[in-house]
């Protein structure tokens, strides 16, 4: 032994800089978690994106301690109910056994390695009994430490008495409780306690020197901080929300970043308080039950073992395939088909009554079908922030909010001013507003006060009492009531395009142009308009639901889009702006109007605003293209009743119930992206599973509306998508779990029970039948190209994100030439390239 | 068994219908029965009427829909047995039924540890509530040598002091098992994991036992002071540390349970002093507010932008107001124990009496026009009336109060417990201060399922 052996050299302590750089990318693990109140689906796994898919659902089942894919028995059952092409599932198994030739091959009498794996895909007994949302271990208890102070710390408001200390920062204030904390010292060592009063009190310091102390080399300091970040994905993502996304107003007196979660979670590494994860489960051998199967008797064929040993996930993986290729052998012909008819320029369809631009969203495609079979209408699909930047400041709140994609960050400011001839209705909201603020306020302080909190519970007592049993029998009833004395919001006030304090205009002329000319250039709507255009944005309806948030519009950042469409309309209707669009080479005919609306999906009610600036020439257009909007609403609402297994009514009272746990299914079912014009799709029932992005190919010679498209819209509905995917796979961690047990924490979100981590993704109710079969099937969104392949592929070449996404198999990208009518689908970069589009195979 | 969706929303139909018709039904069946059954039993089947109701469709989804209506309704029928029945031994057994339905609803989603650390403490907290019940009856009825109700509080002035005393302490054990006081508020500040509904019917109707009971026995009580003492005591700690979780909890249903604690806690309080309208008044009130509450506890997110902190401070009353209100009211309690009025029930109505005077003069201070003056001035005056109209109800039904067993200046002791508090938070949440560093912890550790600790 060596002198240089003898004394181990001690670990350098890294600097701050070198720290802030290694906890950055250690925040990658989990991805941003918007508040329930403006709820934006993220994927789970968008830390992985670099990854393959397969890889990334295995890296995150460790690391999550999550499922890789549905239970086999729920596949089956999603097979059994048709939703599943059993051919497809044939397929996908030929594929994994690695061709026809193989699959077919004798390797007893009678049996082929196809028979085998079919044999464990549909037959054979599977592990555990099939339930989709098995609860999760408990909270290890070093887990609920670090989520009980993240609960206090980060909490808006709910409780009363806020947490000592927040000003320090999450880290310092934790470090001045703990010493009165006998949780910390029933879970630390006794050296614990001292160490409480020596390690650094800055985070990136504290971090540095528990790395050395822990003797974690550089090459393992990454991973080991990657695992601690994304052992409280909720709280982890709640942080990473706050310092990219959130108004710096949210993060007022209480900072926090991910190094403070860190050096929480190193602390008690360094008190001993940390366990191990443990990811291992135990899955019985299927070998001899195979062998049973077949009557096959030992030495086993090689190909047996091989089969039998396929674990659950792997079986799952080719069911999905076997969706994808259900749902895309269906889809593809259709649009050849309609690609091949495309209507000729010279003999086009009369000029239709009215247009219509909807949302993208999947909840936009039925009701467009149903209003398309009321006369002769034009629909087109647009991001339902229509294009504006905004965020918008609701008369009465006290906080601005972001009604755009949350890609982008807001340019304008709105706020919202009486309608004019309103401004009594106005003054009267107002005034309600300031009562109700107050008696809640009071309220508030009454039930907490140690004199107070006894009579108020006996003086509200019986009021309780009758409002409970009116919202639970009448919940229409008491709508109808209480709406009936306020002067109706939408009527009384309109966005602002002018500051209230200084009257000057939120937009400038050439923004306004820019923006009204952006619908234009990125849906392919002609400049010979109809005399009536309206943009309708869309929002759901849900009481009592924490979820409501996610039932209205994502492009809005979670809300409502009514707004947006408002100021676009408002705008599109400016002289100045026409004349500017004209310049543009965008002549619009001088009687077209365009109106703003909005479309509840709930309860497929369409909104009409400010039909009183209407010009009365207008007037019986308007009132037609109502009737119509009516008619469509009662047939889709007809529609969507029978997939929710309820009547239509019953969605009415549903959208005021506030027992509804489901008031409807949202975006479950998900699964393409179609950018191109409507008649390639309108023949086809896409059943409300498509995103619908209008497009023209020919107005967009260079590809730069494509790349807006394919790099914002989709890439949203990529993370819908994947929300919705891995919520379904794993709903207690990637999605929220069951409603009935969750316990909204902070005003931010909701914990399951008595604590734990803040829940991410999707409820149960959002996404599994009330016999907990999945709703929506896990399955990859398929993004579909109307335009010539040199471009597409141009486009996708030309952003890292698309060649990302489509080549590491995110998203399957199939193109359909306007020229042959013929699809092409983008290669994987695990398949066989080049050339990158290859010949449709499935 | 997978039961098929339509089999299942017959059989929840039924549960339901089955609650409202009963509740219809009550004033015929039990028109002979006491008063104060016919309150709580109809307390309890109106909430559990909503609660089923509510469930149609909250728990459409749930895996066991079958197992939580059916367990519901046999919950409601055993709260309802001990209620209403004269026999001794049936009142036990419905008792301890009734805690171990309720022990199920809280463990309700299979295969969830934390669920069955939950069941798990709420069966311990009864098993001990139980056996002191049992043993309590079991020494009236051997005494008595009678299972009847009546006949044993009939012959209670026979019974020696010293059974009394000891059957007295087991009801008040029994009592604060079911009630959730301290040291048994655990099992009611972990029962998160039982569906919303459960939790609503859990607060509004399960934990009055603890008072019902009381107030059944009260005789009992009655021949022996020391157990009223013991249960203002206890009511008095339940009541102001119930308050305190609540303030800390930023989650919505422990917040809520910690409220309940305290609720209950002035409750028992209340039997304890012998205000018993006021006891029972207050059951019935907050069994109401609080399954409201519960069912509405989903309307939580975003309520931090209107919380206490943010909200402007004007509309706390201010320390000054909290501070005059307080001596005034320890003012009209003086003269009235020195005039020789100092009945039970002054601690709860002279809360009642600042609460409206903190409320309306703090609103009318901070209220936004004449307008809404006008509104708060008869929105005071509503509240008031009802609660008024209450307790006339509860007085007749339940006769005079009990005469105090302690000196009259205690009870001015215990309202200045409740409103110095009052001033010292008040003065606190104008100040934004947060409370010293051990208090927080422990406040906000309370309840803590030990199941998720090493």
């Amino acid at each position: 032994m060596n002198m240089m052996t003898a004394f181990p050299a001690p670990h350098a302590v890294l600097t701050r800089t070198e720290i802030a750089g290694i906890v950055a990318l250690a925040a990658r693990a989990v991805p941003p978690l918007w508040p329930l109140e403006s709820a934006i689906a993220v994927n789970p796994l968008a830390g992985l994106e670099d990854l393959a898919f397969e890889d990334a659902v295995k890296i995150g089942a460790q690391r999550f301690g999550a499922r890789e894919s549905l239970p086999l028995a729920q596949w089956r059952k999603l097979l059994a109910a048709g939703r599943i092409d059993e051919r497809c599932l044939r397929d996908a198994a030929i594929r994994h056994i690695g061709g026809l030739e193989m699959a077919y091959m004798p390797i007893a009498p009678k049996l082929t390695r196809l028979d085998l794996l079919m044999a464990r895909l549909l037959h054979l007994p599977c592990d555990g009994n099939g339930d989709a949302s098995p609860k999760a271990p408990p909270a290890t208890p070093d887990a609920a430490y670090v989520a009980k102070w993240c609960a206090a710390f980060f909490d808006q408001g709910l409780a009363a008495s806020p947490m000592p200390y927040r000003e320090l920062g999450l880290y310092r204030a934790v470090l001045a409780l703990a010493p009165h904390d006998p949780q910390f010292h029933a879970l630390t060592a006794d050296t614990a306690a001292h160490l409480l009063l020596t390690v650094p009190r800055d985070p990136l310091e504290a971090i540095a020197e528990a790395l050395a102390v822990l003797e974690i080399g550089e090459a393992d300091q990454l991973e080991h901080l990657s695992g601690l970040v994304a052992r409280l994905p909720g709280w982890a993502g709640h942080i990473r929300w706050r310092n990219e996304h959130a108004d710096a107003d949210a993060a007022a007196g209480a900072p926090a970043t991910m190094a403070d979660l860190l050096a929480l979670w190193l602390l008690l590494e360094r008190g001993g308080a940390v366990a191990a994860q443990s990811g291992v489960t135990v899955t019985t051998d299927p070998t001899d039950a195979l062998a049973r199967h077949f009557a096959l008797s030992a030495p086993l064929p090689g190909a047996v073992v091989t089969i039998a040993a396929l674990d659950e996930a792997e079986l799952g993986a080719l069911f999905m395939t076997a969706a994808e290729w259900s749902y895309r052998n269906a889809l593809a012909p259709r649009l050849e088909a309609a690609a091949r008819d495309a209507p000729d320029a010279a003999n086009a369809s009369p000029a239709p009554e009215a247009q219509l631009v909807f949302c993208i969203d999947v909840r936009s495609e039925p009701f467009r079908r149903a209003l398309e079979a009321e006369g002769n209408y034009e629909t087109l699909g647009y991001a339902g922030f229509f294009g504006l930047p905004i965020a918008v400041q609701k008369f009465g709140d006290a906080r601005r909010k972001r009604f755009l994609p949350v890609l982008l960050s807001p340019q304008h400011d709105v706020g919202e001013a009486a309608v004019p001839g309103r401004e009594q209705d106005a003054a009267t909201l107002a005034a309600t507003q300031a009562q109700v603020r107050q008696a809640s306020g009071l309220f508030d302080n009454a039930k907490c006060g140690t004199a107070t909190a006894f009579a108020t519970a006996e003086a509200a007592g019986p009021l309780a009492g009758a409002v409970m049993a009116a919202r639970t029998i009448a919940p229409r009833l008491v709508n109808r009531l209480s709406s009936a004395f306020a002067p109706r919001r939408a009527e009384t006030l309109a966005p602002a395009l002018h500051r209230k304090d200084c009257g000057t205009a939120v937009f400038t002329l050439a923004e306004k142009v820019g923006y009204a000319s952006a619908l234009f250039r990125l849906t392919g709507l002609s400049p010979s308009t109809a005399r009536i255009v309206a943009l309708v944005g869309h929002g759901g309806s849900a009481v009592n639901n924490p979820y409501a948030a996610a039932l209205d519009c994502g492009a809005c950042g979670g809300h409502a889009g009514g707004s947006n469409a408002r100021v676009l309309a408002t705008m599109l209707n400016e002289p100045d702006v026409r004349t500017g669009l004209a310049a543009q080479g965008i002549a619009l005919p001088e009687e077209t109007w365009f109106i703003a609306a909005e479309h509840n999906t709930t309860t497929d009610e369409v909104t009409v605003f400010d039909q009183a600036s209407l010009p009365a020439s207008h007037r019986a257009d308007l009132a037609a293209l109502c009737a119509s909007l009516v008619r469509a609403g009662d047939a889709n609402r007809n529609r969507r009743a029978s997939l929710l297994g309820r009547t239509a009514d019953d969605l009415l009272t549903g959208a005021v119930h506030w027992g509804e746990v489901r008031p409807e299914w949202g975006l479950s079912g998900n699964a393409a992206f179609i950018v191109g014009p409507r008649w390639l799709t309108q023949d086809t029932d896409l059943e409300g599973r498509a995103f619908l992005h209008s497009y023209e190919w020919r107005d967009d010679p260079d590809g730069t509306a494509l790349t807006t498209i394919l790099t914002a819209p989709m890439v949203v509905a990529q993370w819908i998508n994947c929300q919705y995917l891995f919520s379904t796979v794993d709903n207690d961690r990637y999605g929220s779990g069951d409603k009935v047990t969750q316990n909204v924490v902070g005003g931010i979100g909701v914990l399951q029970g008595n604590g734990g981590d803040l829940k991410v993704g999707l409820p149960r109710q959002s996404l599994f039948m009330d016999d907990g079969t999945p709703y929506h099937v896990p399955q990859r969104l398929l993004a579909v190209v109307h335009a010539p392949l040199a471009r597409v592929e141009a486009v996708v070449r030309a952003n890292d994100i698309l060649a990302r996404l489509f080549g590491k198999g995110w998203v399957t990208l199939m193109v359909i030439d306007p020229e042959t009518g013929k699809s092409r689908r983008w290669a994987t970069d695990r398949e066989l390239s080049p050339p990158a589009l290859s010949e449709n195979d499935a | 068994m997978q039961s098929t969706p339509v089999q299942r929303s017959r059989l929840a139909q039924a549960v339901v219908t089955a609650l409202w018709a009963g509740l219809v039904a009550l004033p015929f069946l039990a028109s002979s029965a006491a008063q104060l059954s016919l309150i709580v039993g109809a307390l309890t089947l109106f909430v559990a009427a909503i609660v089923a109701t509510f469930s149609l469709r909250y728990m459409r989804a749930d895996p066991r829909a079958d197992a939580f209506f059916i367990t519901l309704a046999l919950l409601v029928a055993a709260v309802l047995g001990f209620v209403f029945t004269q026999n001794l031994a049936l009142f036990a057994m419905a008792w301890i039924a009734s805690g171990w339905l309720l022990a199920r609803l809280i463990g309700h989603t299979e295969g969830w540890a934390e669920a069955r650390f939950a069941a798990r403490r709420a069966m311990r907290a009864f098993a001990i509530g139980d056996t002191a019940l049992v043993a309590a009856l079991a020494v009236l009825a051997f005494h008595t040598a009678s299972l009847d109700l009546a006949t044993v509080l009939a012959s209670l002035p026979a019974m020696p002091a010293p059974l009394v005393t000891a059957t007295a302490l087991l009801l008040l054990v029994a009592a604060a098992a079911r009630s959730a006081m301290v040291p048994f508020s655990g099992w009611l500040l972990s029962s998160m994991t039982a569906p919303t509904p459960v939790s609503a019917l859990m607060h509004a109707g399960f934990v009055n036992a603890g008072g019902f009971v009381l107030l059944r026995f009260a005789p009992v009580l009655e021949a022996a002071p020391i157990a009223r003492n013991a249960a203002i005591v206890i009511g008095l700690a339940a009541a102001i540390y119930g308050i305190g979780i609540m303030t800390v909890r930023p989650d919505i249903k422990r917040s809520l349970a910690g409220s309940t604690v305290s609720q209950m806690g002035f409750m028992i309080m209340s039997c304890g002093l012998g205000a018993y309208a006021a006891a029972l008044w207050h059951i019935v009130a907050h069994g109401l507010f609080k399954a409201w509450l519960f069912l509405g506890s989903g309307s939580a997110i975003g309520s931090g932008t209107k919380s206490a902190q943010q909200a402007p401070a004007t509309l706390n009353p201010t320390p000054a107001l909290t501070l005059a209100i307080s001596a005034a009211t320890l003012g009209i309690a003086m003269a009235l124990v020195v005039e020789g009025s100092g009945a039970a029930s002054l601690v709860p109505l002279l809360l009642g009496t600042a609460t409206a005077a903190a409320t309306t003069l703090g609103g009318l201070a901070a209220a936004p026009s004449g307008r809404a003056r006008v509104m708060l001035a008869g929105a005071v005056a509503g509240l008031i009336a009802f609660h008024a109209g209450g307790l006339a109800v509860t007085h007749a039904a339940l006769g005079a109060d009990a005469v105090l067993a302690l000196p009259d200046w205690t009870l001015l002791a215990l309202l200045a417990a409740f409103l110095g508090l009052w001033v010292w938070q008040q003065l606190s949440l104008t100040r934004r201060n947060a409370l010293p560093a051990r208090l927080y912890v422990h406040l906000l550790n309370a309840g803590t399922l030990k199941g998720d600790l090493k």
